[in-house]
């Protein structure tokens, strides 16, 4: 439904109730109180395509499992060297399996950085994005002062008396 | 990417002991002088050192020689027939074919005496091995390894069985056997136990 202008909405509104006859605005009236226009502006974030919510997210959550991969590497790492780490004699022999579980402590901590890094880039490369391909941000202004308000008088038809009002119009 | 690859790098450290912290002479060498790939086995005491630390092999000075011969065998002193050991504590120089002791069963044994004997030594070197023979030099018995070797984790052991009596004389070869890492662990020191028992 389409607004009306605020002074035909009330005189219509006055007719509604049967307060007073048909009535014309007089259009020659002095304007009263003028103050002076306001302009009020509102800024909303702007609204990010799915599209880039969706890559943007994707980066992210694939660094962050590439991380998550990482740090499953490095605690198999970590796991493999504390078996063979030791700072002392304590009669241990070393053997072949320890020198595997040395090598496999290599691999997987090499591994561990690889997709720590990786992961790493992903993360900052999506942050990176999100700044760069921030919405720009929505003004609208609303112009809100009130330009004219004049006097309104009606007569009433079946009596001696009449209604004032007064009708403004932004 | 190089703080990236800095920031990984430490959160690796963070996560602790990526890569294994083995501290110089905290192992002893594994067979044939094996030792983590940064380190060396060390002849002196049979532990992996660090390249450069290691020292030449040398045996106690108190070691019986010249024992590489029937004739020149030494001789282990409280072998007895009561299930008690008696011991010898020696040694095989770089490239001594052999060392030989000798042995006797008191006189006061009666009947069949059953003899355990075992050589243990370290496994990071040369492994060794026993014969035994009669005072006539007759073949008697050739030792195995053992099925438990016992004792610490660097030692290996051979073992063998024997049947004697009272009042018999044995003796006994301490010989180097099977790879001598081409020459760099062609030595060992060893403990020969003898218990004699009934069968």
């Amino acid at each position: 439904m389409r607004a009306l202008p605020c002074g035909i909405g009330f005189v219509a509104a006055l007719s509604a109730v049967g307060i007073g006859a048909p009535a014309r605005a007089d259009s020659s009236a002095p304007s009263y109180i003028a103050p002076p226009a306001r302009d009020v502006v509102v800024e909303s974030p702007g609204d990010r395509t799915t599209e880039n919510q969706l890559v943007i997210g994707g980066i992210a959550v694939v660094g962050v499992g590439l991380g998550a991969l990482g740090l499953h590497y490095n605690l198999d790492a970590r796991d493999d060297s504390n078996a063979v780490s030791q700072s002392m004699l304590t009669g241990r022999v070393w053997s072949p399996a320890f020198q595997a579980q040395v090598d496999a402590a290599h691999s997987e901590s090499t591994k561990a950085i690889v997709f720590y890094s990786i992961g790493g880039a992903a993360v900052i490369a999506a942050a990176v994005a999100y700044i760069a391909t921030e919405p720009p941000v929505k003004r609208v202004v609303m112009h809100t002062g009130v330009a004219h308000a004049r006097p309104l008088v009606l007569p009433v038809q079946s009596g001696a008396g009449a209604v004032a009002g007064a009708v403004w119009t932004w | 990417m190089d703080v990236v690859t800095r920031a990984a790098i430490a959160a690796c450290l963070v996560a602790a002991a990526c890569s294994p912290e083995i501290a110089s002479g905290s192992y002893y060498c594994g067979a044939q002088g094996l030792c983590p790939a940064d380190q060396v086995c060390n002849p002196a005491d049979g532990t992996c050192v660090l390249d450069g630390e290691q020292s030449a092999f040398a045996c106690p000075t108190l070691e019986a020689e010249p024992d590489n011969t029937p004739a020149q065998a030494h001789a282990v002193p409280g072998v007895n027939c009561l299930d008690t050991a008696a011991s010898d504590v020696d040694c095989i120089d770089p490239g001594d074919p052999a060392d030989w002791l000798s042995f006797a069963l008191p006189t006061a044994c009666t009947g069949a005496v059953s003899l355990q004997i075992k050589v243990s030594f370290d496994a990071a070197f040369q492994p060794l091995q026993l014969a035994l023979t009669g005072s006539d030099g007759t073949a008697l018995a050739t030792s195995q390894p053992c099925a438990s070797t016992g004792g610490a984790g660097n030692l290996a052991s051979a073992c063998l069985t024997a049947t004697g009596s009272g009042g018999d004389d044995f003796d006994l070869e301490v010989s180097p056997t099977g790879s001598d890492c081409g020459g760099a662990c062609n030595f060992n020191t060893y403990t020969v136990t003898i218990v004699g028992g009934a069968p």
